[in-house]
């Protein structure tokens, strides 16, 4: 049924990268050799009944990570294990747990996972590991939203092992403690896996939501010992230890064995080389398909968006002939039958070509496959490995194909495959302190048990908390008397927590397709303000939509799909207070700072600009409400020194415009028109001619007449101009560096979109006047990102560099610098010049 | 303090304002207010008022010293104990600071009350701060044995798990599931579900028990908020009107439990009663498989003036009574009469009759049609989906018997 034979992946590398299609557009490929596994004897204190149901699944030998993981769970540590994808992680936390259950029966754990996949996947694994012969003994049952009431009293009473989500565990399990009291009061293990989810804000939550569960088994008197998993990012230890506030170890060499493997980068070519266009993702993806289908290989692909899924399916079935049994799609909104047989056509092989969201990336099983395509970055390192992951059975060769969007990100990662293949991901940061979220869980805190005075709340002292809960007291939710602060309030706090946001409101992205009215997503309410403001096209997970209307009573916001050929850039009038200053570097060039700030924001409108030649098209007014959003940011301040060197640079010597063949009378009208004297300071000509200046720039115009049209023109003397052209470049380098920053910024810090802000201002008052831009955390009192940033600067203005160098447009693009505003240049030569001062210094 | 609340107010928590706290100065206290006494135990204070109702107390229609016979509610309730004594009876009932329930809602106080041989002993335990609550709660656990029986109305998924709760929160070991309870909200509802819009205490309290409360009752939804009130001002004057609603709500517990025993038993005066709690009585005693006592009660109505409703009602009954001591004859009369006036299953019940037993499928059609007619004109019922499929279904083969029999 399936003529796939290993040679045949070999052979059409092979071809790839001899074939005249494909050969100049792969930019990276790398093979890595099988890898043998490291195996340990099993530990000769594991239960005999273990042993055999292990010989049963076929299991002789452990990988070394999981007798490590056994023996430090054994000896009373907190682990975090981050190996690689179907590295067999579960049995690292499964074996002592069960192992520990069997030596000594009643103990209880608790096991978190992410999503419902993941749950009923660990389910079936349970089923299989616990021994006939104790099923009895040792129960486990998933209890989350679905499961019936009926079943929910004989779960809380008897369950050994109970599988759950966040949520559950929010809403259902700690605020109802009492029931739990046996469970809680045996507890041993808890185990989170996939942890590298739990960043941000939601992450946040997580460990508040960790702190409320270390009080309450405090208050049964067990201290469970907790086994984390994680994706490899860069610091799932730090992450880990954030998460418990406690003491972690890592384990992290996979003793696990891997076939060999293949990495391609491929990076469409450009189809319009002066705007930096590329051919598109569906295009590209769908040639690979074919090929792969013709050769017998088994591909999945991981697609941003559902529709793309759709598109792409309709793509290789019309475009490129491949027979619709073969090929499938897969994504949320399928039925669960539909899914199963999906899953079990891609294990039997029957379908060659899976098109998927990442609804099959976490914890669905359904084998190795031989080629994983990639179209698009999929926001993080730990998420991209774990798509490409899926490539590779354990002994025949795989491949996993990445092909590069237009946006700065991808084309940085076409160019710096290091940066994915090398083990350097992106931190996860947490702010388990952000006083929003603190506030929210303290109250689910105190309706679970009376807070005590002298308690800590995980690593917050007593001194620290006394604000917060005398701030609950005079609302009245809290009752202070002795030592004790009691919820005395009929509200069921946990209701109000929403673990993957901030206490602030958020704006609802409703679309209407088909007149279907769908959620698609939501963004904080200020931010929505810029980004969904009535009218504007407004980008989300790869689809482009228009805003048909805000209404900010309700905080929805209805967009349509649509085909425009112009984007809109929202017209921003912020204010930035500097409310603390927490840390400073002061260099020649620029000075560094970080610390809380204020930003006050009006949206006066925005303009719309043409797609292709960026030629603005009209400007249309709003009325919205000022924002204040009170954060944490992060700001670069030119020096003076800066500004002195930007202006003396000989960049624009070397770019003489050629202004046409009427240009020496134009400039003798222009002069006249002024009487011979400088607009600016008013100075009449003497020996030297005075200049005759562009106001929007030269080479913004594709027409000679428009560009030199007296109304564009001005007459200045030399001095002016110079300053004229300078401000007109900084401002160039500062946009250009800002789009840069925060487009890059997500290399870094683990972040979504929208999680950053940023502005820049040649003349900024919170910064004396002086060029600077600032990136800030959207999230109040923000969640450690723009910390993140002011740490990791130089690797990002380092990352900044080489993408606008590497960038083989003109002069800026999507790709690189961003959209030019209006009245400066593409700014491509401008923040090259920036950046290299900003990184001498 | 001020400056956290402008820190949150400006990052964007919005939340209820500022309210005011302790400006009471009145020297009155909770148990002078509601006439109680502070008792003092291992664990500390609380409040305690015990109030004695004589034997002869008189609640809306009902006598507190009427004669009490609990086999039957007890068989209804499956309260498994061989002689049950009156004075082991516990009418509990709750007030709390919420309804949202989890480990964040508390009864501020508590409501028992026992028959003695003095009278109805209502005693009310009553913290003054949520610091109380342990004294409070052991009280309680020492008043209560394991040979009682709780008696009380939707106690079994409020108040009993209410404070199982606080007393695991207070590492107080007593385990009250272990303790018979006699819920009567769900007796209430079999007796009263098809006569009254609402099976309320309130509402059972005027519609059956005809007793009015005085003006100094406080509506339910009210009470967590006084007591919230008292604990940030200091004036207990509003928990005066709590303490006695509470009191009216185990009073009336205790005389509805009297009401339903004295309904329950044979020995009730037939003339007194509505027929409607009549049919209701003798549902429960069928379910109890009583069918002679089902019966007995049922034929009593006919010799009353009977509505068309409830003469259906009877009827169908009546033909499931006879159809189980296999009197087919009787039990075709009773269904006749109430299927031919709407009733579907009895129409269900005669198709079955002339398909089986008669062998008469074109009988057993007419009936079948006959209550697929009052199926899509009767009353909606939440049943009538099941039925039509079923009659279809049963049409079917008749139909096809029919045709073989021709």
């Amino acid at each position: 049924m399936h003529n796939y034979q290993p040679s045949n992946l070999l052979t059409f590398i092979a071809n790839l990268t001899g074939s005249i299609e494909f050969k100049n557009e792969i930019a990276f490929l790398r093979e890595y050799q099988e890898r043998r596994a490291e195996y340990l004897p099993f530990p000769s204190t594991i239960h005999p009944l273990l042993k055999i149901s292990l010989h049963s699944m076929g299991i002789e030998n452990l990988y070394s990570h999981q007798v490590q993981s056994y023996e430090l769970t054994n000896a009373g540590r907190n682990l975090v294990i981050s190996t690689g994808t179907s590295s067999g992680k579960s049995l690292c936390y499964q074996l002592p747990m069960i192992d520990g259950m069997l030596n000594m029966h009643g103990r209880t754990g608790l096991m978190i996972f992410p999503t419902k996949a993941l749950t009923n996947d660990q389910l079936n694994s349970l089923n299989e590991l616990i021994p006939t012969e104790v099923k009895d003994l040792v129960k486990y049952a998933v209890y989350d939203g679905d499961t019936p009431q009926r079943e929910r009293a004989m779960i809380r009473e008897k369950a050994s092992i109970v599988l759950t989500n966040p949520d559950m565990l929010n809403l259902g399990i700690l605020p109802h403690h009492p029931l739990w009291a046996r469970f809680f009061e045996n507890l041993e293990y808890v185990i989170i896996d996939e942890i590298h989810i739990y960043r941000g804000v939601f992450g946040s939550h997580i460990a508040n939501l960790i702190r409320r569960l270390k009080r309450i088994t405090g208050f049964y008197g067990s201290k469970p010992k907790f086994i984390l998993t994680s994706a490899t990012i860069r610091n799932p230890k730090f992450l880990a230890e954030n998460l418990l506030e406690a003491e972690v170890d890592l384990i992290e060499k996979d003793g696990s064995p891997q076939g060999q493997k293949f990495y391609i980068f491929y990076n469409p070519p450009l189809i319009n080389e002066e705007l930096g266009i590329r051919e598109g993702l569906l295009v590209s993806a769908g040639k690979f398909l074919a090929q792969l289908y013709k050769t017998h290989i088994q591909t999945l692909v991981f697609c941003r968006t559902r529709r793309f899924v759709e598109l792409l399916l309709r793509e290789v079935k019309n475009v490129q002939n491949i027979p619709e049994n073969r090929i499938r799609g897969y994504r949320s909104g399928y039925l669960k039958s539909e899914r199963r047989d999906i899953e079990n056509g891609l294990k039997s092989g029957e379908i060659r070509i899976g098109i998927a969201t990442n609804a099959l990336e976490l914890g669905v099983d359904i084998g190795g496959v031989d080629c994983v395509i990639l179209p698009g970055y999929p926001g993080t390192i730990a998420s991209f490995r774990q798509r490409a992951g899926r490539a590779g059975r354990k002994f025949n060769p795989a491949l996993a194909v990445f092909i590069a969007s237009m946006n700065p990100l991808d084309q940085y990662l076409a160019r710096n495959p290091e940066y994915l293949m090398s083990r350097d991901p992106e931190e996860a940061l947490i702010n388990p302190d952000n006083p929003l979220i603190l506030l929210e869980h303290l109250q689910c805190a105190a309706a679970e048990l009376p807070l005590v005075e002298s308690d800590h709340f995980g690593n917050l002292a007593p001194e620290s908390l006394k604000p917060y809960l005398d701030y609950l007291e005079s609302l009245g939710v809290l009752h202070h008397k002795g030592t004790r602060y009691y919820w005395v309030s009929d509200d069921y706090p946990t209701q109000h927590v929403s673990l993957r946001n901030t206490a602030s409101n958020s704006i609802l992205l409703r679309r209407v397709l088909n007149g279907q009215v769908e959620v698609i997503g939501e963004v904080d309410y200020n931010s929505g303000l810029w980004m969904v403001h009535p009218g504007a096209i407004y980008i989300h997970d790869g689809e482009t939509y228009r805003v048909e209307e805000l209404d900010l009573e309700n905080n929805l916001a209805s967009l349509t799909l649509c085909n425009e050929d112009y984007v809109t850039e929202p017209i921003i009038s912020a204010e930035i207070d500097i409310l603390s200053l927490d840390k400073s570097e002061e260099k020649v060039n620029f000075d560094l700072f970080c610390g809380r700030v204020k930003v006050r924001s009006i949206v006066k409108g925005f303009k719309r600009i043409k797609w292709s030649s960026r030629e603005v098209i009209d400007t249309i007014e709003l009325e919205m409400p000022e924002t204040t959003l009170e954060t944490v940011g992060v700001w670069i301040v030119l020096s003076d020194i800066c500004v002195s060197r930007l202006r003396d640079a000989g960049m624009w010597g070397s770019d003489r415009n050629d202004y046409g063949p009427h240009w020496k009378e134009t400039r003798e009208f222009i002069r006249a028109r002024d009487r011979y004297s400088c607009k600016v300071c008013g100075k009449h000509e003497v020996s030297a001619e005075h200049h005759v200046h562009h106001k929007v720039p030269f080479r913004l115009f594709t027409s000679l007449e428009k560009a030199n049209a007296p109304e564009n023109l001005v007459t200045l003397c030399a001095d002016c101009h110079s300053l004229v052209e300078s401000q007109v470049r900084v401002r160039s380098a500062l946009s250009g560096l800002n789009h840069l920053l925060v487009s890059l910024a997500p290399l870094l810090v683990m972040s979504d979109t929208g999680d950053l802000g940023s502005f820049f201002e040649a003349g900024a008052k919170f910064a004396e006047n002086k060029p600077a831009i600032i990136i800030y955390d959207n999230v109040p009192a923000g969640i450690g990102l723009a910390e993140g940033i002011y740490r990791r600067y130089c690797e990002l203005l380092q990352k900044a560099q080489e993408i606008v160098t590497g960038c083989d447009c003109a002069d800026g693009c999507p790709s690189c610098v961003g959209p030019a505003l209006e009245g400066a240049y593409g700014g491509k030569i401008e923040t090259l010049e920036l950046v290299k001062y900003l990184l001498e210094s | 303090m001020d400056s956290m609340s402008d820190r949150l107010r400006s990052l964007g928590f919005r939340k209820a304002g500022y309210i005011p706290k302790k400006d009471h100065i009145d020297q009155l206290t909770l148990e002078n207010v509601v006439g109680g006494q502070v008792v003092q135990n291992s664990l500390g204070e609380f409040v305690l008022k015990d109030t004695l109702y004589p034997l002869d107390y008189q609640h809306g229609i009902i006598s507190l010293d009427t004669e009490v016979e609990t086999g039957t509610i007890n068989r209804a309730a499956r309260i498994n104990t061989e002689r049950p004594a009156l004075e082991k009876l516990l009418f509990i009932d709750t007030e709390t600071s919420g309804l949202s329930g989890g480990a964040g809602t508390f009864a501020f106080l508590v409501g028992y009350g026992r028959f003695t041989k003095e009278g109805f002993l209502l005693s009310q335990v009553i913290m003054r701060d949520p610091v109380e609550e342990p004294a409070m709660l052991l009280h309680l656990m020492n008043q209560i044995g394991r040979e009682y029986i709780f008696v009380s109305f939707n106690g079994k998924s409020f108040d009993i798990p209410l404070l199982q709760n606080r007393l695991v929160m207070n590492r107080l070991p007593m385990k009250l599931r272990e303790i018979q309870h006699l819920d009567l909200l769900h007796i209430s509802r079999k007796l009263w579900r098809r006569s009254l819009d609402s099976c309320a205490l309130k509402d059972l309290e005027s519609a059956i028990l005809k007793f009015e409360r005085t003006s100094e009752d406080v509506p339910g939804w009210m009470i967590p908020d006084i007591y919230f009130a008292f604990l940030r001002t200091g004036d207990p004057s509003g928990l005066k009107e709590v303490v006695y609603h509470n009191a009216q709500d185990i009073v009336s517990l205790a005389a509805l439990f009297i009401h339903i025993t004295t309904l329950l038993e044979k020995n009730v005066a037939i003339e007194t009663v509505p027929i409607d709690d009549l049919i209701a009585i003798s549902r429960i005693y069928w379910d109890l498989g009583s069918y002679e006592t089902s019966a007995s009660i049922l034929q009593s109505t006919l010799l009353h003036a009977v509505d068309a409703k409830q003469q259906i009602s009877v009827n169908s009954l009546l033909g499931k009574y006879y159809k189980k001591i296999g009197d087919l004859q009787r039990s075709q009369n009773h269904w006749k009469f109430a299927a031919e006036n709407g009733d579907i299953t009895a129409g269900i019940e005669l198709a079955m009759y002339y398909e089986h037993t008669k062998k008469d499928p074109s009988m057993a059609l007419e009936w079948c049609e006959k209550a697929l007619v009052f199926c899509n004109t009767g009353e909606n019922n939440a049943n009538n989906a099941k039925y039509i499929m079923d009659l279809h279904k049963r049409i079917k083969r008749l139909q096809q018997k029919r045709r073989n029999d021709v």
